[in-house]
């Protein structure tokens, strides 16, 4: 071999073994930088979940096991920062798409609780609003069938009641009998 | 007036009907008031967090707040457990800070420790808890040590390193303290709850 051609293959050796150097450091770069965002994704989704959990009352029966699913999200995503400073990119990347497929399923399930409830209050609204009218019109009813007519009656008792007095002569006074 | 008059005139004004009508349009008034005050206006009760340190009696298989560890070995680590109790009537999401500050640093409900005056034992996500809060039965217990409301006894390794030793000029030891955080959901960052405590440990070695 002549050389000219043992240059020509170092040179190639060389170049090859950079390239996949080159090649290995950036897909090791990519793997971080896809752990670290969905590390954040994850923490986006917790957040989101516990706003959304504000919204719904302590006392729904379902609020304790979303609590519990949350946390063991939250758990996941700890473990998936520990992995990243462990270097171990690929179980960080496991561990923080586990936490977001379970706070996906719980953030249908508060949307769905959430829903379930501006049902339950619309129906509970109705009802007070039309109950609320027939009470307006009972009332309405009661007064002008029984309070104004006695309230009449009792007027003209009163005026009844009326007398004219007169005190002196060519003098007219106002008084009441009875009172 | 007798009793017999004012009999009399009791059972003349009195009208049964007229009186029945008031009491349910009472009953009325007032369960519309409830149901609206409840449903626009139900403010969240005032709670409270609590934070303990327990020592683990393997005698006796449970926690114990006493023997708390009074020195810390330069290259011997000890170990303590913290508990936190969600008393806040709402799912709370908990963040614990360790710090080890002077002996002589005061501690207050109002700020945390800034980190000019004290060092990070661990980083600050390295302690998080989402809790249920505790309901009314659970408010009684005393000595539980594990439900949703809890977060169960967990372990702390103690330990003192060089990077600390700047915390010993003119003292002989140092306060580890432990501060609990919450999450604002309004603010989207962990506020300092006001909730601590802390152990003293004279350092040998």
């Amino acid at each position: 071999m002549s050389r000219y051609c043992k240059a020509r293959s170092i040179g190639m050796l060389t170049l090859l073994f950079f390239s996949l150097f080159l090649m290995n450091n950036r897909s090791y770069a990519q793997t971080e930088q896809e752990a670290l965002t969905l590390i954040n994704n994850a923490n986006e989704k917790l957040v989101e979940a516990l706003e959304f959990l504000e919204e719904i009352p302590i006392t729904n029966s379902e609020t304790k096991q979303l609590t519990l699913e949350m946390d063991s999200a939250l758990q996941l995503i700890q473990e998936a920062k520990l992995k990243i400073i462990e270097n171990d990119y690929s179980t960080a990347i496991q561990k923080a798409n586990e936490a977001i497929e379970k706070l996906d399923s719980v953030l249908e399930q508060i949307e769905e609780i959430i829903k379930n409830n501006k049902q339950k209050s619309t129906i509970l609204f109705s009802l007070l609003g039309v109950f609320s009218a027939l009470l307006i019109v009972g009332v309405f009813y009661l007064f002008l069938t029984k309070i104004y007519p006695w309230y009449k009656i009792k007027k003209v008792e009163n005026y009844e009641k009326l007398e004219i007095i007169y005190e002196n002569e060519g003098e007219l006074n106002y008084g009441e009998k009875g009172f | 007036m007798g009793r017999k008059d004012f009999n009399k005139i009791f059972t003349k004004n009195f009208n049964s009907k007229r009186f029945i009508s008031l009491i349910v349009v009472s009953i009325i008034i007032i369960v519309i008031v409830t149901i609206f005050s409840t449903t626009f206006f139900s403010y969240p009760r005032e709670g409270f967090s609590e934070i303990s340190l327990l020592q683990y009696n393997e005698g006796e298989d449970t926690y114990e707040t006493t023997m708390q560890p009074y020195f810390i070995h330069r290259h011997i680590n000890d170990t303590t457990y913290f508990m936190i109790k969600n008393f806040e009537n709402k799912v709370t999401y908990y963040q614990l800070q360790i710090k080890i500050t002077k002996l002589s640093q005061t501690v207050n409900s109002v700020t945390p420790l800034f980190t000019t005056k004290c060092y990070l034992m661990y980083s600050n996500h390295t302690y998080e808890k989402i809790l249920f809060p505790a309901n009314k039965q659970e408010k009684q217990e005393t000595d539980a040590f594990s439900g949703n409301y809890i977060w169960s006894p967990t372990n702390v390794t103690l330990y003192f390193s060089s990077q600390f030793d700047s915390l010993l000029v003119g003292e002989g030891g140092v306060k580890i303290v432990f501060e609990v955080w919450k999450y604002n959901t309004q603010t989207e960052e962990f506020s300092y709850s006001g909730i601590f405590a802390f152990i003293e440990l004279y350092v040998i070695g």
